[in-house]
C-alpha cells in the first residue's frame, strides 16, 4: 500500500516529515514511497587490535586504503602467527564483489542507449577483483562465504574481516579480543563506493483495521526509541538524523561502540546495492557470483571470469530498458 | 417368475460392486499419488512451456523456448556431466563400499555384526543439516578445521575446500555418502541374512569355500538386494547431495558442485524461474526414467528372484 494512501487514510504527515528527502527516496521506486526504510548496513572492515599491538603497530590508526594495508600485512602476518590476514565473506548476493569492482572505479550495471548493460567486463572492474584474487592466492586472505568467514574471524584465525555493520554485535558478543573497525579501504584516487544493505517495511494488509494498526506499528519500530533498540541489537545504522547526538537516544551508545561510529561516518560513501534487472536478475547475479568463485580459486582470471560473465549477464538481461 | 429376476438382479449387482472392491481398497492410496504426483508433474509439463515468476499469476506462452534456452546454455554440458560424476562417487560411496563392508561382516559373529550395524547406522538417524554443520567444521579453510589441522601436522598449508574446484565435489560426496551409508550397509546385511542357510551348507559340503563360494552362491543369491541398494543409490543420489550442496557451496566453486537436481532447485527458488525449472525438471524425469528402464531391462534378465 503507498504511503501517501496511509498518510491520506490514517495520519502520520509530522512522523515523515522527521525522515530526510534521501532516505523517503529510497523506497520511492518513481511513483511516491511504497515504505518506510528501515535498516542501511554497510561493509566495515572489523579487525584484531591485540594484533596491531603485537606487530608494534598503533591499533587506533588502521589504514582506510588498500595501499596501506598492504604495507602492513607482513607485520600483522607475522604477529599473528602467519595467520592470514584478510578475510572477506562472500555469497551469490555480490555484495562485496560490488564494493571491490566499484571502489577500483568499475560498475556492476551502466545506462547505455536506453539500455542496461553490465560493466563487470571492464579493465577497472577486473583490476578490483583482481586485487582481490590475489589476496587470496598469495595466502593473504581465507576464501569462505559468510558461513565460514565469520566463526573464522570470531575465533581468530584471521587479523580482519570486511562484513557489514549488522553483524556488529554478533561479533561483539563473541570476540575475545579487542574488536574495532575501519572505513573500507581506498583504492588509489578512486572515491570508495560500497554497497547498501537493508530493508523496509511496507504494508499489505487489505482490512482498514489492521491498515491502520500495521501503520502505527511501523512508526513505531522507525521512531526514535525503534531505531535505538534496533542499532543496539544489531548494528543497522539509524536513519533519523541525529539520533546518534541525542543523549536520550544513541549518543552514549555511539561513544561506547566506536565500531558504530565507523558506518555512520562511511554513510557519504554508500551506492545502491545492484540488483540486476528484468525477470532474470538473479540468474545474472549469479553469474557475477560464479565469475568472484573463479577468479578466487585461481580457476580463471579477473579479466577472464568477468568478461564471460559479462556475456552471460548481458544476454540475460538483453532488452531492459534504462533512463539515461 | 420376478422374485427369480431379482434375485439374478441382485446377484448381478453384488458380482459387480465386487469388481469395484480392489479399486476401492486401492482409492486412498492412488488418490494421494494423483494429486501429490501426477497432478504435480502435469502441472510441471504445463509450466515447462510458460515464462513467468511464481507470484505474479501472468505468465506467457513460450513453447519449447525454455527447453531451448536449458539445453543451449553453456552450463548444460556441465550439468550432465557432473550429474553423471557425482553418480559414480554415489556408486563408490553408497553401493560399493557398505555392500562390501557388509560381505566383510561374514566372517565375523551375530554379536559383532550388531556392533557394526548400530555404529554406521548412527549418521542415518541425525538430521541432514545438522549433519552437514559438523562436517562445515571439518572442511574450514582456515587452520582450525579439522582437516586443515592434520595437514598442519604433515606442514602443509590449508585449502579452501570447499572454494577449491577440484576438492569441493569430492567433499561434498563424501558428506552425502557417510549419511546414507549406513543405511545402505543394514539393506545389504539383511539382504545377506536372508540367504537360506541350507543353501550355504549344502555348497559347503559339496566342497565350495571362499571367493568361488561368494561368487557362485552368495552373489546370485544376494542380486535381488544388490539391485535395490542401486537403483535407490541412482533415484536418490542427486537428491541426497542436495542438503551439503545448499548449506555449503550452492553449487560453486563456479558450478564446481552443482548438477541437474540442484540446478533446478536454483532456477525454481534462488532465481524464480520456474518455467526454466519446470523444463530442466521434465528433462531430468526422461532422463532417469531412460537409465532406470535400461536397469530393470538389464538386470531382469541377470537377477533370479525366489517367487
Amino acid at each position: 500500500m503507498p504511503v501517501s494512501d496511509l498518510v491520506a487514510a490514517y495520519g502520520g504527515e509530522d512522523y515523515l516529515a522527521t525522515f530526510p528527502q534521501n532516505v523517503i527516496d529510497l523506497t520511492d521506486l518513481g511513483s511516491g514511497p511504497i515504505g518506510i526504510a528501515y535498516s542501511l548496513s554497510n561493509p566495515v572492515v572489523y579487525y584484531n587490535a591485540d594484533v596491531f599491538t603485537a606487530a608494534g603497530l598503533d591499533p587506533s590508526a588502521a589504514p582506510t586504503t588498500w595501499e596501506g594495508w598492504q604495507e602492513i600485512e607482513p607485520a600483522l602476518s607475522e604477529a599473528s602467527g602467519g595467520k592470514p590476514v584478510f578475510n572477506f565473506g562472500y555469497g551469490s548476493d555480490n555484495w562485496i564483489l560490488q564494493a571491490f569492482v566499484e571502489s577500483a572505479g568499475g560498475r556492476m550495471l551502466v545506462c547505455e542507449n536506453g539500455e542496461y548493460r553490465t560493466g563487470l567486463d571492464s579493465a577497472e572492474a577486473a583490476a578490483g577483483l583482481q586485487a582481490w584474487a590475489d589476496t587470496v592466492l598469495s595466502g593473504q586472505s581465507i576464501n569462505a562465504g559468510y558461513n565460514d568467514a565469520t566463526p573464522a574471524f570470531i575465533a581468530g584465525e584471521t587479523v580482519t574481516y570486511t562484513y557489514s555493520i549488522a553483524g556488529r554485535g554478533n561479533i561483539q558478543d563473541q570476540v575475545a579480543y579487542d574488536l574495532r573497525a575501519t572505513t573500507f579501504p581506498q583504492f588509489g584516487e578512486n572515491p570508495v563506493r560500497i554497497p547498501g544493505g537493508g530493508n523496509f517495511l511496507t504494508v499489505f494488509a487489505t482490512d482498514p483495521a489492521q491498515q491502520e494498526a500495521a501503520w502505527k506499528w511501523v512508526q513505531f519500530l522507525t521512531s526514535p526509541e525503534g531505531f535505538t533498540a534496533w542499532t543496539e541489537g544489531l548494528g543497522y545504522v539509524p536513519l533519523l538524523p541525529n539520533l546518534t547526538e541525542d543523549p536520550a537516544y544513541l549518543a552514549d551508545f555511539v561513544a561506547a561502540n566506536p565500531i558504530e561510529q565507523v558506518a555512520i561516518d562511511q554513510l557519504g560513501s554508500v551506492v545502491r546495492w545492484t540488483s540486476f534487472p528484468g525477470p532474470n536478475g538473479l540468474a545474472a547475479g549469479e553469474a557475477a557470483f560464479r565469475a568472484t568463485q573463479a577468479a578466487l580459486s585461481g580457476e580463471q582470471t579477473a579479466a577472464d571470469a568477468l568478461a564471460a560473465a559479462a556475456e552471460e549477464i548481458n544476454t540475460l538481461i538483453a532488452g531492459q530498458a534504462c533512463a539515461g | 417368475m420376478s422374485a427369480a429376476h431379482s434375485r439374478e438382479g441382485t446377484r448381478r449387482l453384488s458380482l459387480r460392486l465386487g469388481k469395484l472392491v480392489p479399486y476401492l481398497y486401492i482409492a486412498p492410496a492412488l488418490i494421494v499419488i494423483l494429486l501429490f504426483v501426477y497432478w504435480p508433474l502435469a502441472r510441471t509439463f504445463q509450466l515447462s512451456f510458460y515464462q513467468g515468476n511464481l507470484i505474479n499469476p501472468f505468465r506467457s506462452y513460450v513453447g519449447l523456448g525454455n527447453y531451448t534456452e536449458m539445453i543451449g546454455s553453456s552450463l548444460f554440458g556441465d550439468l550432465i556431466l557432473q550429474s553423471l560424476l557425482y553418480t559414480v562417487l554415489a556408486l563408490i560411496g553408497s553401493v560399493l563400499v557398505p555392500v562390501s563392508l557388509a560381505f566383510l561382516t561374514l566372517a565375523l559373529t551375530e554379536r559383532e555384526i550388531d556392533f557394526y550395524q548400530s555404529l554406521l547406522f548412527v549418521p542415518t538417524v541425525i538430521a541432514f543439516n545438522v549433519v552437514v554443520l559438523i562436517w562445515a567444521f571439518f572442511f574450514l579453510p582456515t587452520t582450525g578445521g579439522l582437516f586443515n589441522t592434520i595437514l598442519g601436522y604433515f606442514g602443509q598449508q590449508p585449502r579452501a575446500w570447499m572454494k577449491d574446484p577440484l576438492l569441493a565435489l569430492p567433499g561434498i560426496a563424501l558428506i552425502a555418502n557417510w549419511k546414507v551409508m549406513g543405511f545402505h550397509f543394514l539393506l545389504a546385511i539383511a539382504g545377506l541374512r536372508a540367504i537360506p542357510r541350507e543353501y550355504l551348507e549344502a555348497a559347503y559340503v559339496d566342497g565350495a569355500s571362499g571367493w568361488p563360494l561368494i561368487r557362485r552362491v552368495v552373489l546370485p543369491l544376494f542380486a535381488p538386494t544388490g539391485l535395490f541398494i542401486l537403483i535407490i543409490t541412482l533415484i536418490g543420489a542427486l537428491d541426497a547431495v542436495f542438503t551439503p550442496i545448499r548449506v555449503m557451496t550452492e553449487g560453486g566453486p563456479n558450478n564446481a558442485t552443482n548438477n541437474l537436481m540442484y540446478a533446478i532447485y536454483s532456477e525454481g527458488f534462488r532465481f524464480f524461474r520456474p518455467g526454466q525449472a519446470s523444463a530442466l525438471s521434465i528433462i531430468l524425469i526422461i532422463l532417469f526414467g531412460g537409465l532406470i528402464y535400461w536397469q530393470y531391462r538389464l538386470f531382469d534378465r541377470n537377477v533370479t528372484y525366489e517367487r
